[in-house]
C-alpha cells in the first residue's frame, strides 16, 4: 500500500535522527492497560491495550479427552483471529500464517512455564478438562504478539473451574485456578541498524526482522525470530537480556 | 523417560556430536533443483522450481521475485500414528519461518516477476525435521542455480536431563526439557531462523548457541561437498577446453558484466551486501 | 587452475562486477555455483536459467497474435513479445522461429526482432550453459553435426535447438551426447567417430 511504503521511510528517517515517529524511546513500552473478566460467557477473559494496539482474549472450559501420550493431563489449545475489523490488511478466511504463528508463540511462552498445572485438570481415567483460550485481535497498530500474549496469561489466571458432577459439566461454582507462573512476552524489531521494542504498526510496515521472548524470573520459555532479516548472536543475547530487565514492568499489570 | 546414561545418549552419541549425515544434490529429474538427505533416521527430500511465472498472478512483484515454500510431512513420516494429508498448523507455522530463511539469502532482485517455489518434504521423521528441511532445500537452490548470498545451515539443540545437547533426536524433542531450532548463514555467522521452547537459563541459552554454531560448521562442510561432487564433472569439461586452446568463458558463457543493479535499498538492512 | 566454488565464497577483495556473483563489503563473492580462476580473477557460472540478454540470438515459439505484436516463449522465466515494427513476417501460434533479443529492459521484458521462421524439422534442448560448448570454436562442432547428420541445425543461445534435414534424430542424438559428454576429454574427435559410425549404420 502506498501510505505503507510513505511511512516506511518516515520512519527510517526519523531512526537516523535517533528518534521514533511515536516519540518514544527505543526500549519505551506504549501505555497498557489491562481489564480482566469481560466477557462473563467465559471462565477467564481479558482485554489488553497497548497503545493502540487491544486484543481480547477467551477462555473456555470443557470436557475433553486428553492427548494419547499424556492420559493424566488436561489439555491447553491457544487460537488466534486476526479479525478484518482489525486492520484493513486482514481479510476474512480461516487462520493464515501470521495467525496460526501468534496462536503458538503464544502458547509456547504458557506451556513452556507450565503456567497452568495440566495435571490438576485430570477428571477421570476418560475425561480431563480442555482449556481454550482464544485470542481475538481487535484493533491492530502494531506488536500483537505481546498484547494477545498478555491477555492470555491475564485471562488464564483464577479461570473459573467447572465441575463434573452426575455426568453433568457444572459451571456455577466458586473454584477458580490460579496460575503457577506468569510468563511475560517482548517483541523487538530490528530496523536497519536501530533494534526497538514494543514496534507500533509503522515500524512493524518498515521492519526487516522481529525477535519475540517470554521470560520468567529465571528461564527463558521460548524465543521466535520471524521476519526475512536477520540478527546477529550477540543481538539475540542482549535482547534476552533487556527481556529480563523489563519483566517486572510489565508484571505490575497481571 | 531417562535420556542419558553415563554421559551417553541413548543413540550411543555424546552432547557435542552429530547424527550420521549423507547428502546429496539434484537427485530429482524434473525440479530445478532438489537435495536428499538421511540425518540419522530422518529422510528429507527437498526441490525447488524456478525461477519461473508466479502462478496467481497477482501474487507477482514486479521488483523482484516471490519466495514461496512449503513443508509438510508424509502421512507414514511417524513412527506411531498415521498422518493426516496436507498441512496443519504446525507445518504452515514451520513454512513461513522457512520461507523467512530463504527470503533473506536469495537474491531476488536477479529475477523480477517470478516465483522461487521450495517444497520440503519428511518421508520419514525423527525429529529436527525443520532443520534437516532447510538444509536440504539449501542444496536445492544451489542446484538450481539461484544466485545466494549465503547457503543457510541450520541445527538443533536442546536440554535433556539437565544438560544441553545438540541435534535432537525424536525421544529427545518429546522427552526432553526445552527445544530449539537456529538457522545460520555460515560467513557471516548471523541468525535467520530461532525458535525455542521449554526452560532454558542464559547460560543454558549460550551453552545451546555455542554447541549449534560448532555443528553448523561440520553440517556445512556436508552441503558443500555434496554439491562440488555434482559439478566435479564439469570441472574436467573445463580443463579439456582448456587443453583444446579454448577459454573458460568463450566455451561456457559470458563473464561479461552483469546489467546495473537496482541500488541496494537502505531498507533492507543488509549492511552492504548488494547484487552485482 | 580452477576451482568449484559455492554461493557465499569470497572470490576477491576487489569488486569484479561478474556474472554469478555479487557485490560484499569485503569484495566480490560467488553467489551461484561456479568455476573460479584466481590467477586471472574469471568467475564462470555452472548452473542458471538462461537470463535474456541483448545480442543473443535465440531459438522460440510464437504462442500468440497480439494487437501490438507476437507473444513468444523463449524458455526462461520471461516471455518475449515480437513487436509488429520489428517483422513484417504472418506468423501464427505454434511456429518456431530464430530471433535476436533487441532489448531487455530493467523488469526483464525481452524485445525480439529480426526474425526468421523455421519450418518443418524438429526442436530439441540442451542446458544454456552447454551451448558455447554444441557450437565449437569458430563454429566447429555445429559444423561437424551439420555435415555429419545432413542436416541444417540452429542452435538458440537459449538452449533451444532446431534441426531439419536427412537425419533429424540422429542430429537431435548427437547434441544429446554432446550434453551428456562434454566433460569427458577428446569430445571432438568422439563426436566425430561416433557419427561416422552412426552414418553407416542407418
Amino acid at each position: 500500500m502506498i501510505t505503507d511504503e510513505l511511512r516506511r521511510d518516515t520512519v527510517l528517517g526519523f531512526l537516523k535522527e535517533g528518534k521514533r515517529l511515536s516519540g518514544r524511546a527505543f526500549d519505551e513500552y506504549r501505555p497498557i492497560v489491562v481489564e480482566k473478566d469481560v466477557i462473563t460467557s467465559a471462565e477467564g477473559s481479558a482485554r489488553v491495550r497497548l497503545g493502540n494496539t487491544q486484543a481480547l482474549v477467551g477462555v473456555k472450559v470443557d470436557l475433553s479427552t486428553p492427548f494419547r501420550d499424556k492420559p493424566d493431563e488436561g489439555t491447553l489449545t491457544v487460537g488466534a483471529s486476526l479479525l478484518p475489523l482489525a486492520s484493513p490488511t486482514f481479510e476474512p478466511g480461516p487462520p493464515d500464517e501470521n495467525a496460526i504463528e501468534l496462536a503458538r508463540v503464544v502458547d509456547r511462552g504458557i506451556r513452556s512455564a507450565e503456567a497452568i498445572d495440566l495435571k490438576a485438570l485430570k477428571i477421570d481415567e476418560e475425561r480431563v478438562w480442555g482449556i481454550f483460550a482464544d485470542i481475538y485481535a481487535l484493533d491492530h497498530d502494531g506488536n500483537l504478539i505481546d498484547a494477545s500474549a498478555l491477555a492470555t496469561v491475564a485471562a488464564l489466571d483464577n479461570l473459573k473451574m467447572p465441575k463434573y458432577v452426575d455426568e453433568q459439566v457444572v459451571r456455577e461454582t466458586a473454584m477458580t485456578l490460579p496460575l503457577r507462573e506468569k510468563p511475560v512476552t517482548f517483541t523487538f524489531a530490528k530496523i536497519g541498524d536501530s533494534i526497538l521494542f514494543d514496534p507500533d504498526y509503522a515500524e512493524e510496515v518498515a521492519m526487516e526482522a522481529r525477535f519475540t521472548v517470554a521470560v520468567g524470573d529465571e528461564y527463558v520459555y521460548a524465543m521466535q525470530k520471524a521476519g526475512r532479516g536477520s540478527f546477529t548472536r550477540k543481538e539475540i543475547t542482549d535482547l534476552i537480556d533487556a527481556a529480563f530487565a523489563k519483566r517486572k514492568e510489565l508484571l505490575r499489570y497481571l | 523417560m531417562q535420556l542419558i546414561f553415563d554421559g551417553k545418549r541413548i543413540d550411543g552419541r555424546s552432547l557435542d556430536e552429530l547424527r550420521e549425515v549423507k547428502m546429496w544434490a539434484g537427485i530429482l529429474n524434473k525440479a530445478d533443483g532438489s537435495g536428499y538427505i538421511e540425518w540419522g533416521k530422518n529422510k528429507v527430500i527437498a526441490a525447488v522450481y524456478g525461477p519461473r511465472e508466479v502462478i496467481p498472478r497477482h501474487e507477482t512483484d514486479p521488483y523482484k521475485a516471490v519466495v514461496r515454500a512449503r513443508y509438510l510431512m508424509a502421512p507414514f513420516s511417524s513412527l506411531e500414528e498415521h498422518g493426516r494429508q496436507g498441512p496443519n498448523r504446525r507445518s504452515i507455522e514451520i513454512s513461513k519461518v522457512v520461507r523467512e530463511v530463504f527470503e533473506n539469502v536469495i537474491i531476488a532482485e536477479s529475477y523480477p516477476k517470478t516465483a522461487i517455489d521450495i517444497f520440503i518434504e519428511i518421508l520419514e521423521g525423527h525429529g529436527s525435521t525443520r532443520c534437516v528441511g532447510i538444509n536440504a532445500a539449501s542444496l536445492a537452490l544451489v542446484a538450481a542455480g539461484i544466485p545466494l548470498r549465503d547457503i543457510p545451515v541450520a541445527i538443533s539443540a536442546g536440554k535433556i536431563d539437565g544438560v544441553i545437547a545438540v541435534d535432537m533426536i525424536k525421544e529427545e524433542d518429546n522427552f526432553g526439557q526445552s527445544d530449539m531450532a537456529m538457522a545460520v548463514a555460515p560467513n557471516s555467522g548471523d541468525v535467520l531462523l530461532l525458535q525455542m521452547d521449554g526452560k532454558l537459563t542464559r547460560e543454558e541459552v549460550a551453552r545451546a548457541f555455542d554447541l549449534i554454531y560448532g555443528a553448523a560448521k561440520e553440517a556445512y562442510a556436508k552441503q558443500v561437498a555434496a554439491l562440488k561432487a555434482l559439478y566435479a564433472p564439469q570441472k574436467e569439461e573445463i580443463e579439456e577446453a582448456e587443453r583444446e586452446g579454448e577459454r573458460p568463458e568463450e566455451t561456457f558463457g559470458r563473464s561479461e558484466p552483469s546489467p546495473p543493479a537496482p541500488a541496494p535499498s537502505e531498507a533492507e538492512g543488509a549492511g552492504g551486501f548488494g547484487y552485482a | 587452475m580452477a576451482r568449484i566454488v559455492v554461493p557465499g565464497e569470497l572470490l576477491s577483495q576487489k569488486q569484479l562486477r561478474a556474472r554469478g556473483t555479487y557485490s560484499s563489503r569485503d569484495g566480490t563473492r560467488s553467489a551461484v555455483i561456479g568455476l573460479y580462476n584466481e590467477t586471472d580473477e574469471k568467475f564462470v557460472p555452472l548452473k542458471g536459467s538462461y537470463i535474456p540478454m541483448a545480442g543473443d540470438r535465440i531459438v522460440s515459439v510464437v504462442t500468440e497474435e497480439k494487437v501490438i505484436g507476437y507473444g513468444a516463449d523463449i524458455f526462461s522465466p520471461y516471455k518475449a513479445l515480437l513487436p509488429s515494427r520489428m517483422t513484417r513476417l504472418r506468423l501464427s501460434p505454434g511456429e518456431v522461429i530464430e530471433a535476436e533479443i533487441v532489448e531487455v529492459s530493467e523488469v526483464k521484458d525481452v524485445i525480439l526482432g529480426r526474425p526468421r521462421t523455421l519450418k518443418e524439422g524438429r526442436v530439441a534442448f540442451i542446458s544454456p550453459m552447454k551451448v558455447p560448448r554444441a557450437i565449437g570454436k569458430q563454429n566447429s562442432m555445429l559444423q561437424l553435426i551439420q555435415t555429419g547428420t545432413g542436416c541444417e541445425v540452429v542452435i538458440g543461445r537459449n538452449g533451444v535447438v532446431w534441426v531439419k534435414g536427412q537425419r533429424e534424430q540422429l542430429a537431435i542424438d548427437a547434441l544429446m551426447k554432446i550434453e551428456r559428454e562434454a566433460h569427458i576429454a577428446g569430445l571432438t574427435d568422439r563426436m566425430q567417430a561416433w557419427l561416422a559410425e552412426q552414418s553407416g549404420k542407418r
